[in-house]
């Protein structure tokens, strides 16, 4: 990962995308240039440690454990591959000061919808913004909202080379798959966000993903999430998808790194954006 | 490796809050102490708790104290910036590494450091000082200007166990502060730092039994906002005349991992308690004549 190196210093991440002149003209274009950092300190150092022991990871099948107003887990950070089946698991926490899940649902939407002179064949300047060297578009697949699926292009190694790939989200209903209405309401009455689904792709495989987005109690939004790297949900089950290629801890690490990194960028301008953009009609520029 | 490491709390504990001890009626009653009621004191947060579950770092990623100003950089982080070990030639290290919230200000740190050393009109005597109590509610009891002057030092008397030792065996410690340009830190250094907006303290702390601890932070601006500190202690050394000096008298008790992580643990959780409280502190106080109680 050569534009990647947290040895010694505060990195800012290179950014070897670039965007059009079209879209350097559109008043959003000023949030491309933000500087990306890699890791924090702390996160670093458990990336440094080596893969969670998978004990401490949170198996799959027991997902809706992560859906409660207040807990943490024993590792709320790194990564592993379970030595059972072979699947993946990433558990990523950030924090972010000056948010509120509110605006977490805002921009997730937001970012799915076109402005009016945003460049065709350009891919989405609004998905791009969060994580530069990465992302490329996002979109409902049925131009109107997540229920018929959402699509993306990113590739994960902070523009090191690789090729982007192609992600089709499938929203997922806990409820229905077993969160208790006791749970549920204890959630929405802590003013928590959830936002769980699977992911297909341009490739053999899926990978099953969750979030939680509240406030600390120190009054700072936090955002715990993971990713099931192996799995899918069908009829409201997870299930082991054996289709899926490449689950080695590598590929875990560098999915983390790229979660973080762009979590933490997300949580830098979030603020000031939805200052900016949310009073505006969908398709400002 | 986390594979290695001990897990010494279960799941859902992370986001608890300490017992705190309660004030006597006299403190009470004084309006400053809703500071001390309504705030809980938190279990380090998520990260810090593994870091600190991993057990003792590996003393090879240590900064020695020979090489103690390297920690003076403007934009560079060390690989282990939060962590804790014995090192080989017996003293011990202590790195530490937060973050305060962009609505925690310079202006209300310095207002609160000054401030706590104050004690207010109607304070009760023998009860410590409640100012200080505000920052960490287990440990903290007593904070002020030795014999009144700053010259003198500032002292301090806590535990640093998170309350698992008795309050009467908190030990006195006093801080001793010194610029670093006596120490070996050049004139031109320090204005680049100064000018980059990093922010030195310096200091080694004394106690009432023997001992010394040698304290270096740096204060600057957080690429992902507010403002974070990297500081270091080296447990078993003081600054004397320009030089840095192994306090051969420091205590077994203080030259263990346990101490060290209690150490570790206690900076941890006040660090992230002072952004709660602070704010509302300032707000209200900052206004009042520096005795109000």
């Amino acid at each position: 990962m050569d534009s990647y190196n947290n040895e010694g210093e505060k990195m800012i991440i290179k950014n070897t995308a670039t965007i059009t002149e079209a879209e350097k003209k559109l008043p959003l274009a000023k949030y491309y240039d933000i500087p990306l950092y890699s890791p924090g300190p702390l996160e670093q150092q458990i990336i440094d440690a080596g893969p969670l022991d998978p004990s401490f990871a949170l198996r799959p099948e027991n997902f809706l454990d992560l859906i409660h107003p207040t807990d943490y887990q024993k590792a709320e950070y790194g990564y592993c591959v379970f030595p059972e089946d072979g699947g993946g698991y990433m558990a990523v926490y950030t924090t972010y000061p000056g948010c509120t899940p509110q605006m977490l649902s805002w921009y997730f939407r937001w970012l799915n919808l076109r402005s009016k002179n945003m460049p065709e064949d350009q891919g989405n300047l609004r998905y791009k913004i969060w994580c530069p060297p990465d992302h490329w578009t996002h979109s409902f697949l049925n131009d109107k909202d997540r229920a018929g699926g959402v699509y993306s292009v990113e590739s994960l190694d902070l523009g090191a080379g690789e090729n982007k790939c192609e992600i089709v989200r499938h929203a997922v209903d806990p409820k229905a798959c077993g969160l208790s209405e006791e749970t549920e309401k204890a959630m929405k009455e802590a003013g928590c966000f959830v936002d769980c689904a699977y992911q297909t792709f341009n490739f053999p495989g899926s990978r099953l993903c969750l979030t939680v987005s509240r406030m600390t109690p120190n009054g700072i939004m936090e955002k715990i999430s993971r990713e099931w790297f192996g799995y899918k949900i069908e009829n409201n089950k997870v299930v082991r998808d054996y289709t899926t290629e490449g689950i080695t801890e590598k590929y875990m690490k560098k999915l983390l790194v790229h979660c973080t990194v762009e979590a933490q960028h997300l949580s830098a301008f979030l603020p000031q954006l939805y200052a900016e953009y949310s009073g505006l009609p969908d398709d400002a520029d | 490796m986390l594979n290695k490491i001990k897990i010494d709390y279960k799941e859902g504990e992370t986001r608890m809050t300490y017992k705190i001890p309660e004030l006597t009626p006299e403190e009470q009653a004084l309006p400053v102490s809703k500071y001390y009621t309504n705030y809980p004191l938190h279990y380090p947060n998520p990260l810090y708790s593994q870091l600190l579950n991993i057990g003792a770092m590996d003393p090879a990623d240590a900064l020695p104290v020979e090489r103690w100003l390297e920690l003076l950089t403007a934009d560079k982080y060390s690989k282990v910036e939060y962590g804790y070990c014995m090192m080989p030639e017996g003293y011990g290290y202590i790195a530490n590494y937060s973050v305060l919230p962009g609505n925690i200000t310079p202006e209300m740190r310095m207002w609160y450091i000054r401030w706590l050393n104050i004690h207010s009109k109607n304070l009760p005597q023998g009860c410590g000082n409640i100012r200080y109590k505000l920052w960490n509610q287990i440990d903290h009891i007593d904070h002020g200007l030795v014999d009144g002057d700053l010259k003198k030092g500032i002292y301090t008397l806590e535990t640093l166990d998170m309350g698992r030792t008795e309050k009467c065996k908190a030990i006195r410690s006093v801080r001793h502060n010194f610029d670093v340009r006596d120490y070996g830190v050049s004139e031109e250094k320090y204005q680049a730092l100064h000018d980059a907006g990093a922010a030195i303290t310096a200091c080694w702390e004394s106690f009432d039994c023997p001992g010394s601890h040698l304290v270096l932070s740096v204060t600057r601006k957080c690429p992902l906002g507010g403002v974070e500190t990297c500081s270091r202690e080296w447990i078993g050394f003081k600054a004397e005349n320009g030089r840095i000096i192994r306090d051969n008298e420091t205590p077994s008790f203080m030259l263990c991992e346990q101490y060290l992580r209690d150490v570790q643990v206690h900076n941890t959780v006040e660090q992230q308690h002072l952004a709660t409280f602070l704010p509302e502190l300032y707000e209200e106080y900052s206004k009042f004549p520096d005795d109000a109680d």
